[in-house]
């Protein structure tokens, strides 16, 4: 972890970035809305700031474990760096490959099998045809969903929606790999398989960032740790240390809301 | 797989850029246009519209609609021939080969329209462009739209209509209609997401457009005075000249050529513009 001014060759850098949202308190937005709306004169609209003047640096082989109470903008910060959210402000500079496993998992369509959306995963990232034919098995072997596989995803529970999630992305053999909560998905053996394919991408000098609620997988894992508190920085660091300051500053009671997280 | 010596690709996300740098997006998109088309047709697979009775409703469902107008246009007002004879059937065959067609256009735009707001897990987790959703709607109309043209060519035969080079002249027109389509779509896709009742309206204003566009009736019997309101539809001319094409076994006009291309590329570039504008708003929107 370092300020972005250094030299090193870094795979992500966040330069001052805050994320503004438009919240909007209607519940959907119409042209009737609008139209009723005009009469009123009112904007129904109220800001969140998600992320406030982030800075950060990840370099090549880091592994950075990113942790912080609900809402603290863990997921939004993923979602900046792998480019599906815009900033507000700032700037994002990033060098290589990003495969994304976002919480959501990677179902474009829940009727679709699970074979059929490792292809559509598969050509989203770029491979071709013939090279997603060469990695099926292998995902479909490493997700161990067994028959499953050929089963609609509507009919997955969350944890092997999770797994599979997690085998297509590292299949892509990505430069950064970003994982939301992934590892809480699967069960106690998936997450040991799932440990050591990460460690994997590691050595080859490739960069991971991990969002994660399970401080003790952070502590294992990870090579540094940023902690978000209300859209800001608080600290960044060897996560021993980070996780320790967290873990005081919830229990010190300091915020109602890092409750939530045990 | 990935080979070590790709080259590394370096990604800037600016907060003070609108519109995305356009050449790489749209290399992007063209690099992506196999996933489009693939999830295109496991969409239409998983609505169990690529089974065969899938695809026989596709058929059908035009069918029995151009059934409906040729019964309004030859009972009702007494014009189009006696409903038995070979008038009658050339008038159908006219409907129907209008009817198929608009079934591109109009099945692009309600596809379309919806694209983004139920793009779900595509658009919140991948950063890829969105303008693959839109062309991905446009993909699957095509792909509905292709299996009716061959009962088409049935009545066609049936109707002894002209066959010829001419008929080749199909292959260009259908094509500017695709450009046409997508231009519009990304326009309802975008507006869907800010207005999402644009979707629900969309049925009535595509209904109307239908019959402001020469389908169940021939261009030539748009009253002279109207003449312009062909060139105002951006798919007024193009139909004109497939009735030309099939049913007058000709060349179209150049004129019309000429005005369907104009739209076809004039709605591509403001769709496209507009979508590549907003589309990153899309995230926080739905």
């Amino acid at each position: 972890m370092s300020l972005p001014s250094e030299s090193e060759a870094f795979a992500v850098s966040v330069e001052n970035v805050t994320v503004k949202y438009r919240a909007m308190l209607e519940q959907r937005q119409t042209m009737k809305s609008a139209l009723s709306r005009l009469g009123r004169n009112k904007q129904e609209v109220r800001y969140i700031q998600a992320l406030k003047d982030v800075s950060l640096t990840v370099k090549q082989g880091e592994f950075l474990g990113v942790i912080g109470h609900n809402g603290a903008g863990k997921s939004t910060l993923l979602r900046t760096i792998a480019g599906i959210l815009p900033p507000t402000k700032g700037r994002i500079v990033v060098n290589g490959h990003v495969t994304t496993l976002l919480s959501v998992g990677i179902g474009f369509n829940g009727e679709l099998t699970g074979r059929e959306n490792i292809k559509l995963g598969g050509l989203a990232n770029g491979l071709t045809p013939k090279e997603i034919e060469a990695t099926e098995e292998e995902i479909a072997e490493f997700s161990g969903l067994g028959e499953f596989i050929d089963y609609p995803i509507k009919t997955y529970s969350s944890g092997m929606r999770g797994r599979l999630g997690f085998a297509v992305a590292v299949a892509m053999e990505p430069d950064i790999l970003l994982i939301d909560e992934a590892l809480s998905a699967g069960d106690a053996e998936f997450r040991d398989k799932a440990s050591k394919k990460m460690r994997e991408i590691m050595e080859k000098a490739q960069a991971i960032i991990l969002v994660s609620h399970g401080l003790s997988v952070v502590k294992e894992m990870a090579s540094s740790c940023l902690w978000l508190d209300h859209g800001r920085v608080k600290q960044v660091g060897e996560p021993d240390e980070v996780v320790q300051a967290y873990t005081d500053y919830v229990a010190a009671g300091s915020s109602a809301a890092a409750h939530d997280d045990f | 797989m990935t080979t070590p010596e790709k080259p590394t690709i370096t990604r800037i996300y600016d907060a003070e850029r609108h519109l995305p740098p356009i050449g790489p997006y749209l290399s992007d998109t063209l690099s992506h246009l196999q996933f489009a088309y693939q999830k295109a047709r496991l969409d239409l697979r998983a609505a169990h519209k690529d089974t065969w009775f899938g695809r026989l409703w596709n058929i059908l469902n035009p069918l029995l609609l151009g059934m409906v107008y040729w019964l309004l246009v030859v009972v009702i007002f007494g014009s189009g021939g006696d409903i038995f004879g070979r008038e009658g059937l050339r008038t159908l065959t006219q409907i129907l080969g209008g009817l198929f067609l608009f079934g591109l256009p109009s099945a692009s735009l309600a596809l379309g329209s919806k694209s983004i707001v139920s793009g779900g897990s595509f658009v919140l987790n991948t950063r890829l462009p969105r303008m693959l959703l839109p062309i991905g709607s446009v993909i699957s109309s095509f792909l509905s739209f292709a299996p009716s043209m061959i009962i088409y060519v049935v009545f066609h035969l049936a109707a002894g209509y002209e066959i010829g080079f001419h008929l080749l002249w199909t292959i260009p027109l259908v094509a500017i209609l695709v450009v046409t389509a997508l231009g519009l779509s990304m326009v309802v896709a975008t507006l869907n997401v800010y207005f999402r009742d644009v979707a629900s309206f969309l049925p009535y204003a595509t209904r109307i457009w239908l019959y402001l566009t020469p389908i169940i009736y021939l261009y030539q019997n748009v009253p002279a005075a109207l003449d312009w309101a062909l060139y105002i539809n951006p798919i007024g001319t193009l139909f004109a000249s497939w009735q030309q094409v099939l049913f007058e076994g000709r060349s179209p006009d150049l004129v019309f050529v000429g005005a369907s291309v104009g739209w076809a590329l004039g709605s591509l570039v403001v769709g496209a513009l507009m979508f590549m504008r907003r589309e990153r708003e899309f995230a926080v929107r739905i």
